[in-house]
């Protein structure tokens, strides 16, 4: 599964593009125009990964190339197709409903990436360590794409959520992840009688998930996304190690770190006092400086 | 990979976050998650070279399918950070002339007052 040497100097200066970015952002004034920095150093890496495949093509026709353009063809128009808020408005709700898009979309794709993963490394005896990414990679995908479907549906108006769960229903999600866990090693360590654990992990991992994101208070939720942000950061250090790419190896790490930075400030997501939050639910402001957490 | 190079390079890149890249002013942070959250569209990346080196057709079109939601969370990612990025221009100007209003009126006020 590796990438190429083509990616691999496209990815370098990609790189090199994003660490540039990420210090003129800090500027203002620059900040409008920098931010196009990261489209331009992923519109980047993906070009010289499809100009790759097609120099590589041995068959008359390879339609993959193709594929792949429709695909991310697609996935672009849909997100550009999502309603916007006012011109120079940005609500705290939008926010929050947007990163619960960002959720689900990331969780499917690390759920079927560790399907895949999982599909190809199983058989081989000496590819443990695989083997974990990939069942890690399937928990964290399930994990993010049904919290990120519980958020969407509270912002929504469509679940209620409870503020603060109980000692018996804490014990009840400690208890299945515990399970979830086990499972998941059974999974690791046994590949031949893999496919029962690995569906019951699953099944349980999005239980857990509805029953953690259900139990998030409202002013917390972003807090939570933030959490979330981090394991998929996490997923992509993995799948670069996989993959062989530094590019994905670095920006995973960033992704953490970033979001060990907005985690640890107890996710005061801080531009609030501009902004309204739950216009329809809620008739008194929340106060958002004083965050009370989990 | 090498597990020892690609740990390397997962702390180096970590310390470079934790030590400033990614950190926003305290006022600010919301949008150094937006920016974090815009860089995690990079796992396109992850998907696209999958389906472009895979062999099988069922996952080819699975893999499809994890390149169309990467990339629709990637623009969604980056489309939030531009909305915010520019919301949070706007906001500092109209502070910004709130504040240069403010006290003009306040010296207006005093020197009706020591008019009368």
């Amino acid at each position: 599964m590796g990438i190429g040497f083509h990616i691999d100097t496209v990815g370098f200066y990609a790189l090199l593009i994003i660490l540039v970015a990420l210090t003129a952002l800090t500027d203002p004034q620059k900040r409008p125009s920098w931010i196009w920095a990261i489209p331009i150093a992923l519109g980047l890496v993906l070009i010289g990964t499809i100009v790759s495949s097609f120099r590589g093509e041995t068959s008359a026709f390879d339609w993959r190339p193709w594929l792949a353009i429709l695909a991310l063809g697609l996935g672009v128009a849909v997100a550009m197709r999502r309603p916007k808020s006012l011109k120079n408005t940005v609500h705290y709700i939008d926010l929050v409903r947007g990163i619960s898009i960002i959720l689900i979309g990331s969780g499917i794709t690390l759920t079927l990436l560790g399907t895949i993963g999982w599909t190809q490394y199983s058989l081989a005896v000496s590819s443990l360590d695989l083997r974990l990414i990939a069942v890690i990679g399937l928990f964290i995908g399930v994990w993010s794409a049904t919290t990120g479907l519980m958020f969407w549906l509270r912002t929504n108006e469509h679940l209620s959520g409870s503020d603060d769960p109980s000692f018996g229903q804490r014990l009840g999600q400690w208890l299945v992840l515990a399970i979830i866990v086990i499972l998941g090693l059974i999974a690791v360590i046994k590949p031949d009688s893999a496919t029962a654990p690995l569906i019951l992990m699953m099944v349980l991992a999005v239980e857990w998930a509805a029953l953690t994101a259900l139990a998030t208070r409202q002013e917390n939720l972003i807090w939570a996304q933030a959490k979330h942000i981090g394991f998929i950061g996490a997923a992509i250090v993995m799948l670069g190690y996989v993959q062989a790419s530094i590019l994905l190896l670095a920006i995973g790490s960033l992704v953490v770190a970033g979001a060990i930075h907005f985690v640890r400030r107890e996710g005061s997501f801080c531009q609030i006092n501009r902004r309204e939050f739950y216009e329809n639910e809620h008739k008194e402001p929340i106060d958002f400086n004083q965050q009370p957490r989990d | 990979m090498d597990p020892t190079i690609a740990g390397y390079i997962v702390l180096l890149a970590l310390t470079l976050g934790l030590s400033g890249a990614l950190r926003a002013e305290r006022e600010h942070c919301g949008r150094g998650l937006l920016l974090v959250i815009a860089l995690a569209g990079f796992l396109v990346v992850a998907s696209l070279a999958t389906l472009l080196t895979t062999g099988s057709g069922i996952i080819m079109i699975i893999a499809a399918i994890a390149t169309f939601f990467a990339a629709q969370s990637a623009t969604t990612g980056f489309l939030l950070l531009r909305q915010e990025i520019h919301a949070e221009q706007h906001a500092d100007q109209v502070m910004s002339e709130t504040n240069q209003n403010t006290p003009a009126k306040t010296t207006q006020q005093s020197t009706h007052k020591q008019g009368e």
